[in-house]
């Protein structure tokens, strides 16, 4: 394996420099400089043919050298989650060698990196109404579907799971699996351990993990995307990774909504700040979903262990019955006017009508709940948190703890076609616009199904696509340019690059619930605006060494967030219903005659526009 | 309350230091929120946490010479010395390096078969050891038994260290594995560990037991007679 370090100089001069790498495996992605364009395995000659020189009248970067490594694979997968890796094990059964980019640390990245106790759900038949009751792309979802090799029948998904190392280790006394949901359509499992994926997909050849890199922007050449390139974050080397197709899974990111001590109200990752969706919609691309988010309740005290799935109390609508009001009274019964079959199965008819009781004069003071587990059977990874309170001298069996709605998912993500396609070609977004629409980001049972079926797209793709008959790698040095403005920038009076975070979450912790009102809407956008024309200018990285440097990370991460913060608080305001998981009191009602819609925002001349885009319905399930 | 904090940037300074800062203590406070207050108020501090809720293990460091993960470790009202997490090289500051760790973990948690599983196969399982494994499921990985482990301080090269030996008991307790995890425990140093019980003690997955373990693996590779003559 070759990978050849490209030093440009100001004079546009190349130089060879030294090879360095910081991969878990290297065995796998053939890497190669700009001169010499290698062959990837599996004969997909579409995006590796012989190049031109790549930097043949590339321009003088105004931060000095742009100095950058470029690494070749079959296939780039950004993200290491649930869709991420069921796209690596559909491409890596089929032959192809797949570079796989984690923000985070391999396996401790995003909500897949948690090692926690997912409750695996799959389909066992197909259904119409299984998945596609909110604004979903259906077709998408039909094909994902018709087509998956690893959930065909009845339990084979279990089958799959297994092979994949997990145990289930959910056991009635005769060994057989216990199902935690066993419904004519949707079976489940309570204790998969999604660490267990990462470590069984490193025993393929076929696979290099470049983890700790913070993808930054794609790559695109005359319409197409090529790659993607990004900064290596323990040294702060740029890099450019170049395929004929990319596949992008990384999370929903909630980490725009409301900050406490050391988190958004969300039990989300700090990684999950939406940058290549991000990335995209600067390009030019749709991005659609981006009102919708899925919510749950989360407790907040001990301040610290707020929002963290493992030190926190979790009562969602299985657990309603640990729900009380500010007085402590029990908040989601009969009496209260709540249908308690459907909040088992409906989570927008429950996430509504519990927001219509808060504003109804029954939230604590700071807009939440109380929870009350005394008595309660609790599932066991939340009952295994009980100690952790203990250790801060807090029994939750006698007190009540206040909690509030949290923020575990987001839409936002770039619109797609019907073969997971985004706006530029080459781009697949497992869980792109339309996957799971109104449901609010994803889950892990479509990002398992999504997955695969985005990695058999792409490799559709590769295997029809047009030779790419040149090469430009001046997008790397525009891209590197601006990441290093924002390492470098000195401006008096400058804002670290937190307290313009905290300021984007705060505006966004007023109207991004489950309650979504009008004139904090409006505060919001203002507020979001503000921060754009006189805060972001002004963000300054106050260390601009690149070793691993969380600020300069945090400073460009920020740049997305507001985005993403941007396009959720104005496509909530333009839908004038109440659709999704959320309630806006000026529009209670679903308005199917003028919203049943997707909202795509675009970039157009620095402002956001949308537009209605009708999603397709499949009537021959 | 004073936090004295390591600090190194190996691309800038000759040296490690410390820094000191006083923080405003508050009831209930967590090691992470003291850090986080350090980093907003006072100076830039390279620290990394992803899951702020022990799953990720990406917040493990060394509190007063103790590993902890910082999100869920509380922190009293005296002063505190802040240090990365043992056993790693640093990145920066709080930051550490632990690829090599988690991919020999990656690489003893993979399950070993001589085929696939079966259909037919998903009901079978051990349901006496479900509960054990389900609790050992919940190891984050983070480092934290490794780094308290006094034998995996004092010899290196003859234990693996409690994270590995802990990925072995969990396949050795897996009804699916059909490798040698008896013999594979006692080669990776089973037998020089003490006993000490540390890791259990500074172990944030309360339900892991890792000495109990420790002694069924001994028991099971008895029976064997694989007991090797140091330990008789």
């Amino acid at each position: 394996m070759d990978e050849d370090k490209k030093n440009i100089s100001e004079s546009g001069e190349e130089k060879s420099g030294v090879s360095r790498r910081g991969f878990l495996k290297g065995v796998a992605a053939s890497a190669v400089g700009a001169a010499a364009i290698g062959i990837g395995g599996m004969g997909f000659l579409g995006g590796c043919s012989s190049g031109s020189s790549a930097t043949s009248g590339s321009k003088v970067v105004a931060s000095g050298d742009a100095k950058y490594e470029i690494i070749n694979t079959d296939l780039l997968i950004i993200g290491a989650g649930f869709g991420a890796l069921s796209a690596a094990f559909q491409a890596v059964d089929k032959g192809l060698q797949i570079a796989i980019v984690d923000k985070g640390p391999f396996r401790h990245g995003g909500g897949a990196g948690f090692n926690w106790d997912v409750i695996s759900t799959w389909e066992t038949q197909l259904g119409k109404e299984s998945r596609l009751k909110n604004i979903v792309n259906q077709k998408i979802y039909y094909n994902a579907t018709t087509t998956d090799p690893y959930n065909t029948a009845n339990s084979d998904m279990a089958v799959t799971l297994l092979n994949r190392g997990e145990c289930f280790p959910d056991r009635n006394s005769d060994g057989s699996i216990h199902w935690y949901i066993n419904y004519p359509m949707v079976k489940g499992v309570e204790g998969s351990f999604p660490r267990n994926y990462h470590d069984a997909l490193l025993k393929s050849p076929n696979v290099t993990v470049y983890d700790r890199t913070m993808i930054t922007d794609i790559l695109i050449n005359d319409g197409q995307c090529v790659g993607a390139m990004g900064i290596y974050l323990p040294t702060g080397d740029f890099r450019v990774y170049r395929a004929p197709a990319t596949i992008l899974s990384t999370g929903g990111s909630c980490w725009f909504y409301g900050w406490n001590t050391v988190q958004a109200n969300s039990i989300n990752s700090t990684d999950n700040t939406g940058d290549v969706d991000m990335a995209a919609f600067r390009h030019g691309l749709g991005i659609g979903d981006s009102e919708y988010a899925s919510y749950d309740f989360a407790t907040t005290y001990p301040t610290g262990l707020g929002f963290g799935w493992s030190t926190m109390l979790n009562p969602d609508a299985n657990e309603y019955f640990t729900i009380c009001d500010k007085d402590g009274n029990r908040l989601v019964t009969k009496e209260n006017g709540i249908d308690l079959q459907r909040i088992t199965y409906d989570r927008v008819y429950f996430n509504q009508e519990v927001a219509k009781l808060l504003l109804a004069g029954k939230a604590t003071a700071d807009g939440g709940i109380l929870v009350d587990v005394n008595g309660v059977k609790l599932r066991p990874p939340i009952k295994r948190n009980i100690p952790v309170f203990e250790r801060f001298g807090v029994d939750v069996t006698k007190e009540k703890i206040p909690a509030r709605e949290e923020m575990y998912e987001h839409g936002g993500t770039p619109v797609i076609d019907e073969k997971m396609m985004a706006e530029v070609k080459g781009l697949f977004c497992v869980r792109g616009a339309g996957v799971f629409g109104a449901g609010g980001g994803s889950c892990v049972s479509v990002n398992n199904r999504m997955g695969s079926y985005a990695a058999r797209c792409a490799i559709e793709y590769i295997e029809n696509m047009d030779k790419i008959s040149k090469i430009d790698f001046t997008p790397a040095e525009t891209e590197y340019a601006r990441i290093h403005e924002i390492r470098t920038r000195n401006v008096n009076g400058g804002l670290r690059p937190h307290v313009v975070r905290h300021k984007i979450q705060q505006a966004c912790g007023t109207c991004m619930g489950i309650i979504r009102q009008k004139d904090k809407l409006e505060a919001a956008a203002k507020e979001l605006a503000r921060i754009r024309q006189e805060d972001m200018p002004k963000m300054i990285v106050s260390n601009q060494s690149k070793t691993y440097n969380t600020e300069w990370k945090e400073a460009i991460e920020n740049y997305n967030l507001l985005d993403l913060a941007e396009l959720a608080v104005q496509a909530t305001l333009m839908r004038e219903e109440s659709r999704g998981t959320y309630l806006r009191p000026d529009f209670p009602q679903k308005d199917d005659a003028n919203w049943k819609c997707m909202l795509v925002g675009r970039l157009k001349d620095g402002k956001i526009f949308f537009e209605k885009k009708a999603m397709p319905e499949v009537t021959q399930w | 309350m004073k936090l004295k904090i390591f600090k190194y940037d190996p691309a800038m300074d000759a040296e490690s230091r410390y820094i000191e800062h006083e923080v405003p203590f508050k009831d209930k406070m967590t090691l992470l929120e003291a850090i986080v207050w350090v980093h907003e108020n006072k100076e830039m501090i390279a620290f990394d946490y992803s899951c702020h809720g022990r799953m990720c293990g990406r917040c493990a460091m060394m509190l007063d010479g103790t590993p902890v993960l910082a999100c869920c470790a509380p922190i009293t009202n005296k002063d505190h010395t802040v240090e990365p997490l043992k056993g790693h090289t640093v990145i920066r500051d709080l930051i550490v390096d632990k690829s090599a760790f988690g991919d020999r973990l990656s690489k003893q948690y993979q399950r070993i078969r001589t085929e696939p599983i079966k259909p037919g196969e998903i009901n079978k399982f051990d349901a006496a050891v479900a509960p054990t494994i389900y609790d050992m499921a919940n190891c984050t990985r983070c480092g934290v038994c490794d780094a308290g482990c006094p034998v995996l301080a004092e010899k290196p090269s003859q234990y693996a260290g409690p994270a590995t030996m802990l990925a072995i008991a969990y396949r050795f307790l897996d009804s699916y594995d059909q490798a040698d995890r008896e013999l594979e425990a006692v080669s990776k140093g089973l037998y020089h560990c003490i006993m000490c019980g540390n890791c259990d003690k500074v172990c944030q997955r309360f339900e892991i037991k890792h000495v109990e373990a420790w002694k069924m693996l001994r028991a099971a590779a008895e029976k064997r007679n694989l007991k090797p003559s140091y330990a008789k």
